[in-house]
């Protein structure tokens, strides 16, 4: 009768031990080091980005550096091949007609730029080199004129002239029916380009534009030089061709579609200075999954920079790194908001005061820490990225309508919008439909959403979740109350995203509605030149926008990586839009 | 096998042609429910294609178009023979995200999680067999309750989880892990054998395991069995008994089950395949159900019910094959 029991412990006490065995390396791990961080102990614990003060930066829009670029360091060396774990495979292989960093990741190192920021400035303000080797505009801002690089060689073999930088601003601008030109609203006030000569191009506008916006329009890394034969040879079709030939500081060699993507140094790259690696292969793996073999990955060495790494192992190396790792975290240009329906008959937030009373509502802290551990994100206020230099600092943002903190502070605000909303005439359990889309996250936040509003004794929700393009769809045709959802723009110059969200004519002013004034102070954002008034215009725009709340921002997402600490020659916590910067020449290995 | 098996019984040919017959009833409900099942289950395929950034910017005619190109705009019926037809002529179609036809893409993959579910099945045999026989011989001994242990542990664990913390334990001890790439057998079979011999372990502890306690119950049944005891009576060794008498009788369920295995690791690999990393059928399947890639899922869908399909017909055929008094009428 005793054997039997006698037995079953045996059993479970040898189960025990092989599970000791198994997580003997955790325990050591955390008996040697601070135990890991609770995720929202190690957001407190991180510091907080903050962004260049305006005033400090505005001298630096559209400066064009002096030297060719390099990396920073002195001892910079070449040689390594980069192995980069990326996230999914380019939908197709035509960089005029993508908005992924899909095809940037792979792509944007084998193309060179007319213009391009420097990658080693936080700022992106400066621009450094390009296939343009200066410009210059008239004095009212209505013609730009590019001298172009001499010497400058496609991986092909054939030469670079003015005729391949002809076509393919034509191609992005001007495309023809086929081609989906996904900047071509960046360059509205451009009317015609012309190539006086061999090394010459020339935009000439309908209005006068800045540099500060015109040069990083023309700097989004998906406008990358081809040749005018490749666009010939392929009938002006790209999306199915990996291999057309550009310019850039990397050459393709091969990819194994959705697996990896191999790049080696070009040897004949026209700025000698780059690169220093001798070759790029970005590994695709999509999905939660992904996101573990990303970081295996990079604990084991096989890959020395992870991009999109899960946030619960970033918080927790942000306390305590593997030995050689670091952690990195930066903004997307993405922003998290929430648009009002003001054109169908009968909504009540036809009305400023019920727009600005809900958005009072919102607990912003509230989202970050919903999703902390899936997606970072920033509490978002003003209609500039946060760690744009056109941004009202951190402290003063956090003072603006809606951005009171989780606690007491909230609770206050959130009373006083219920008294606006009774002021405001609405009566208890308003019915209101809240749109947002269904993916991941974006349902998360739309709960949250969803749930904050319903909180309100002057609203009774209802929720209704759908995909990303029907989301467009509806939220285009009115078909809400309140609709949430993400939306992301070319880069962080407030034309880039002013007109389309703000403008009464703006494509994505999903809540249309039109404000003189605002119009008026976009229209000067778009044409002044001097970057001082320029900045002193938008920061005026960016209070005016208060006083009617057309839209709530309510986060600007954040992407977290890992990388192997010998990489040098980048500003990593500084790296920002990756469209624009991330070209990898100026990567080397310190080791 | 198959001469062998006609001339046991002259009309095996007639049944396996209605087997194949009762098949295309199967086949074709397979077509009709992934067809429906991707087109209500929700996902964006513009979203997934394009990314949001573009997706905004497209205009709804532009979107119109685009779901044109794709075929996605004509009535569900037609699409659906459009498909039919194209896997009826060989023609599996193209993944809407690559440049890929199908066929290459799952020609590509497939060898992966072939070989993985081979390992497997293999390992499954090596592992479970001894196992359920040693339990069997040794009932109610140490063994036997050890035995008896594991196998529960490993049918109660899930092999997905398995598999992640087989990558946590690796890394942080071993220092090791997996090319994140597809190695054909033929480009380097050492390199090759490093993406698939852990996901084969961790299927095989999980088939291995209600395959020791199918041998062990067999092996019990048929050692209490008339013609055992008539053995041991003739003065058969222990051994002799076993190898030529039980082991033969008590294998027949465990054959069968071995296929049905394979199927199951064949398609059911998909979740150790993402966890470890390992870049066969199952990762596929996962990629294109997120990107709403309906023409890749449909087809893999119908590879996985054609498999299972013919895993039960040569099951079947195997029965005889091993046992000559099954007869097909």
């Amino acid at each position: 009768m005793l054997k039997l029991p006698r037995l079953l412990v045996f059993c479970m006490i040898a189960s025990l031990a092989i599970f000791a065995v198994a997580c003997g390396s955790d325990e050591e791990e955390s008996t040697s080091s601070p135990a890991p961080a609770t995720g929202a102990a190690a957001v407190a614990a991180e510091p907080t980005p903050t962004p260049p003060t305006a005033t400090a930066n505005e001298a630096k829009i559209g400066e064009q550096a002096a030297d060719l670029l390099k990396a920073p360091e002195a001892n910079a060396k070449s040689g390594g091949t980069l192995d980069y774990a990326w996230v999914a495979k380019p939908p197709h292989y035509d960089m005029h007609q993508s908005g992924t960093t899909n095809n940037c990741t792979p792509q944007c190192p084998l193309f060179d730029l007319l213009v391009m920021n420097d990658p080693l400035d936080f700022d992106r303000a400066i621009i450094n080199g390009g296939l343009a080797e200066s410009w210059e505009s008239n004095s009212d801002g209505t013609e730009w004129t590019f001298a172009l690089r001499q010497g400058v060689k496609f991986h092909d073999g054939s030469d670079f002239d003015s005729a391949d930088a002809l076509a393919t601003y034509n191609r992005i601008i001007f495309p023809s029916e086929n081609v989906n030109s996904r900047r071509q609203g960046l360059f509205t006030a451009v009317e015609s380009i012309t190539a006086p000569d061999a090394n010459t191009i020339k935009f000439n506008m309908s209005r006068g534009v800045s540099g500060g916006y015109f040069l990083q329009a023309l700097a989004s890394g998906f406008n990358v030089i081809v040749s005018e034969d490749t666009l010939k040879e392929r009938n002006d079709d790209l999306k199915e061709s990996p291999d057309y030939p550009g310019t850039g500081p990397f050459k393709y060699t091969g990819h194994v579609d959705g697996e990896k993507w191999e790049s080696e140094k070009f040897v004949d790259y026209w700025n000698t200075n780059l690169p220093y690696l001798d070759g790029v292969n970005v590994y695709h793996m999509s999905g939660s999954a992904g996101a573990q073999q990303r970081v295996a990955g990079l604990l084991t060495g096989q890959f020395d920079y992870a991009r999109g790494i899960d946030p619960q192992s970033y918080y927790e190396w942000v306390q305590d790194a593997p030995e050689g790792i670091v952690p990195v975290r930066f903004p997307q240009t993405t922003i998290i908001a929430m648009w009002y329906n003001t054109f169908t008959d009968g909504s009540i937030f036809k009305d400023a005061e019920v727009r600005k009373a809900t958005n009072m509502l919102f607990d912003r802290d509230s989202f970050v820490t919903a999703t902390k551990d899936t997606r970072p994100f920033f509490a978002g206020f003003g209609f500039s990225p946060y760690f744009s230099q056109y941004a009202l600092p951190i402290d003063e943002g956090r003072k603006r309508p809606g951005m009171a903190p989780t606690g007491p502070e909230k609770d206050a605000e959130i009373a006083k919008a219920n008294e606006m909303l009774a002021a405001a005439g609405i009566a208890e359990e308003t019915p209101v439909r809240v749109l947002h889309t269904n993916n991941g996250w974006q349902k998360v936040m739309g709960d949250i959403t969803a749930a904050q509003v319903d909180a309100s004794p002057h609203f009774k929700v209802s929720q209704e979740e759908v995909e990303y393009s029907i989301w467009i769809e509806k939220t285009e045709e009115g078909d809400f109350d309140i609709s949430m959802g993400p939306l992301v723009y070319a880069f962080a110059d407030p034309s880039a995203y002013a007109r389309p969200w703000y403008h009464s004519e703006g494509k994505t002013n999903f809540s249309k509605i039109g404000d003189d004034k605002t119009d008026s102070l976009i229209d000067q954002i778009d044409a002044e030149l001097d970057p001082a008034k320029r900045l002193a215009l938008t920061q005026e725009l960016d209070l005016h926008l208060d006083t009617y709340m057309p839209l709530s921002p309510l986060l600007w997402e954040d992407f977290v990586d890992g990388y192997q600490s010998y990489i040098k020659g980048y500003d990593f916590p500084g790296m920002q839009g990756l469209y624009n910067a991330e070209r990898r020449g100026t990567w080397w290995f310190d080791k | 096998m198959l001469r062998r098996l006609i001339n046991r019984s002259p009309t095996i040919g007639k049944y396996l042609l209605r087997r194949l017959l009762y098949s295309v009833p199967t086949i074709i409900a397979i077509t009709v429910i992934i067809f429906i099942v991707m087109r209500v289950v929700p996902g964006d395929l513009l979203t997934a294609f394009y990314g949001t950034d573009e997706v905004s910017a497209l205009t709804p005619k532009q979107r119109e178009a685009i779901m044109d190109q794709l075929g996605l705009s004509d009535p569900l019926y037609v699409q659906y023979f459009r498909w039919v037809g194209g896997v009826v002529t060989g023609d599996l179609g193209k993944s809407f995200f690559r440049t890929m036809t199908v066929a290459e893409y799952l020609a590509h993959r497939a060898p992966i999680s072939i070989e993985i579910a081979l390992l497997a099945t293999v390992l499954s045999w090596v592992i479970g067999i001894p196992v359920g026989l040693i339990s069997a011989l040794r009932r109610n001994s140490i063994l036997d309750y050890v035995g008896r242990f594991l196998t529960i542990f490993f049918l109660a664990v899930p092999s997905f989880w398995l598999a992640m913390l087989t990558v946590v334990f690796f890394v942080l001890v071993f220092n090791y892990h997996s090319a994140p790439y597809v190695i054909q057998l033929w480009e380097d079979p050492l390199a090759n054998l490093s993406i698939i011999w852990r996901p084969s372990i961790i299927l095989a502890l999980g088939a291995a395991a209600p395959l020791a306690r199918m041998m062990r119950a067999t092996v019990l049944e048929v050692m209490s069995e008339d013609y055992i005891r008539t053995a041991r009576s003739k003065g058969l060794a222990q051994a002799t008994v076993v190898s030529r008498h039980a082991i033969r009788n008590a294998i027949l369920p465990t054959v069968t089950y071995s296929g049905i295995i394979f199927g199951f690791l064949l398609g059911g690999s998909v979740a150790v395949e993402q966890a470890m990393g390992a870049r066969g059928l199952g990762e596929i399947l996962v990629v294109a159900i997120t990107e709403r890639d309906v023409i890749v899922v449909q087809n893999l869908v119908l590879l996985y019910g054609l498999i299972w399909t013919f895993i039960n017909v040569a099951v079947d055929l195997t029965y005889a094959w091993l046992d000559p008094r099954i007869r097909y009428e």
